[in-house]
């Protein structure tokens, strides 16, 4: 991801600033910056969203296919993760830049999906053992740089399960979202504290 | 924690906010300004096949016969007496240089100077000869397009809400807490750490937010209309001016304001 390099005293007024609760562009710690969302962008997908958060620009599409559920896990389905980090987010993204961020985001998605309170994978399951849904969620960052980007994947899934008419997930805004789910504290672990 | 979510809305072209009644007359590259051969030749056209051809994307200035293409969107082109900040990315690394200047400046630092030459290649030098140029303190910079940067007298402000600012002409302002007495025999080079008051902290993001909402919406940025885009903000929350709707309103009233003023 781009790095920022600042001057030590820039760095001081940061941080004696969030010690005060006030951030340089006026928000507190806990304040987001608005997020424009956008459902069923992509035609030839089961769900889709947009959504923009700061310079950041991340585009989802979700397929649902019949498949086999996992030998250890024969009552669940399970989600496929791709995540493409496009050249015209930054520069470093080109060519094949692009793809060790892509795994880690990809990996942390894993991570926060494979939890009960994020998304009943029960509910994918249609014959034990023999057929499950398999969602297969394509997500392609194409602009921006800023460090969260899991909290922002996880918030784009919520979104798209409303648009998604196969699934018998139910949806849950984001105003919602339990406290103590690993989506939200994955995003309260990135959150950075230099507000820009 | 409140996150709010909102659906896209289209945006308004700017020129129908503005009520303009002169449209401006934009070009992009290739295109023909005139076929009339009596005008002489500004920066960025250039004359092929009997006709001024336009060689880069902007507004068509006119004086008198000379024709020049001012372009809305430009990487700096240094100009000698231009104030300028700038961050230090890279450094001579010879033994004089070591001993000299590694305890002043450091990579990552800023640094406000003025151009001295202008190489043909593009590259400029600068000197920080004077008291009021050096490294910079604490504070928040925030970066625009360099044409947005109105050419004046003097960069350097002190406005009269708290806090003062660099207007570099390559598009880099330096907001910062205004210094209480000012320190001669330091030269700018010792950076003062104390923690700054809230009061002043609150005084900083409001401008620096103001400042990015005049570049937003593409206004020119000059101590007074950052003065009056300040003094509009007032009655809104600072982390609300970031909205795009109260950024609108906010820009709307400075220009109602820059208009009235001038005519």
């Amino acid at each position: 991801m781009a790095s920022v390099a600042l001057s030590e005293a820039e760095k001081v007024y940061i941080v004696h600033g969030v010690q005060e609760d006030l951030r340089v562009d006026g928000r507190g710690c806990d304040d987001y910056r608005c997020v424009e969302v956008e459902t069923d962008v992509v035609s030839n997908t089961s769900g889709s969203a947009r959504v923009k958060l700061g310079h950041t620009d991340i585009l989802v599409g979700v397929k649902a296919e019949m498949g086999t559920p996992k030998l250890e896990k024969p009552n669940e389905g399970y989600l496929e993760f791709f995540v493409d980090c496009s050249a015209s987010a930054a520069p470093e993204f080109e060519g094949r830049g692009g793809d060790d961020l892509g795994t880690e985001i990809a990996n942390t998605l894993y991570r926060i999906f494979n939890n009960k309170s994020s998304i009943d994978l029960k509910s994918l399951c249609i014959s034990p053992r023999e057929h499950c849904w398999v969602l297969y969620v394509d997500v392609l960052l194409y602009h921006g740089s800023t460090q969260n980007y899991p909290q922002r994947l996880s918030g784009k899934k919520q979104t798209r399960y409303s648009a998604d008419g196969t699934s018998r997930t139910d949806r849950q805004s984001c105003n919602e979202e339990d406290e103590h789910s690993p989506a939200f504290l994955c995003s309260r672990y990135r959150c950075s504290a230099s507000g820009h | 924690m409140a996150l709010e979510m909102r659906l896209p809305v289209a945006r308004k072209p700017l020129s129908e906010s503005l009520g303009r009644e002169s449209k401006k007359h934009l070009v992009v590259p290739g295109d023909t300004i005139t076929t009339d051969t009596g005008f002489m030749r500004g920066h960025g056209t250039y004359m092929g096949e009997e006709k001024l051809i336009a060689s880069v994307a902007g507004s068509v200035e006119r004086v008198n016969k000379l024709i020049c293409v001012k372009a809305l969107k430009t990487r700096y082109n240094g100009e000698v007496g231009d104030i300028v900040v700038g961050r230090i990315t890279e450094r001579r690394r010879s033994a004089e240089d070591e001993l000299a200047m590694r305890g002043f400046l450091q990579e990552g630092d800023l640094i406000s100077a003025e151009v001295q030459a202008v190489f043909s290649d593009g590259a400029v030098s600068l000197h920080t000869r004077s008291l009021k140029y050096g490294k910079l303190g604490q504070g928040v910079l925030v970066q625009v397009s360099p044409s947005l940067v109105k050419r004046q007298k003097t960069h350097f402000h002190d406005l009269p809400c708290g806090a003062s600012v660099i207007l570099g002409n390559n598009g880099f302002i330096w907001v910062y807490p205004t210094p209480e007495h000012k320190d001669d025999d330091a030269g700018g080079f010792i950076a003062n750490l104390e923690p700054v008051s809230l009061a002043d902290r609150e005084v900083i993001s409001r401008l620096r937010n103001c400042i990015v909402s005049l570049a937003t919406q593409r206004m020119m940025l000059y101590d007074t209309s950052i003065l009056y885009c300040y003094e509009a903000s007032l009655p809104h929350q600072i982390k609300d001016i970031l909205k795009p709707e109260i950024m609108e309103e906010i820009v709307m009233e400075t220009r109602q304001r820059l208009l009235e003023q001038e005519g």
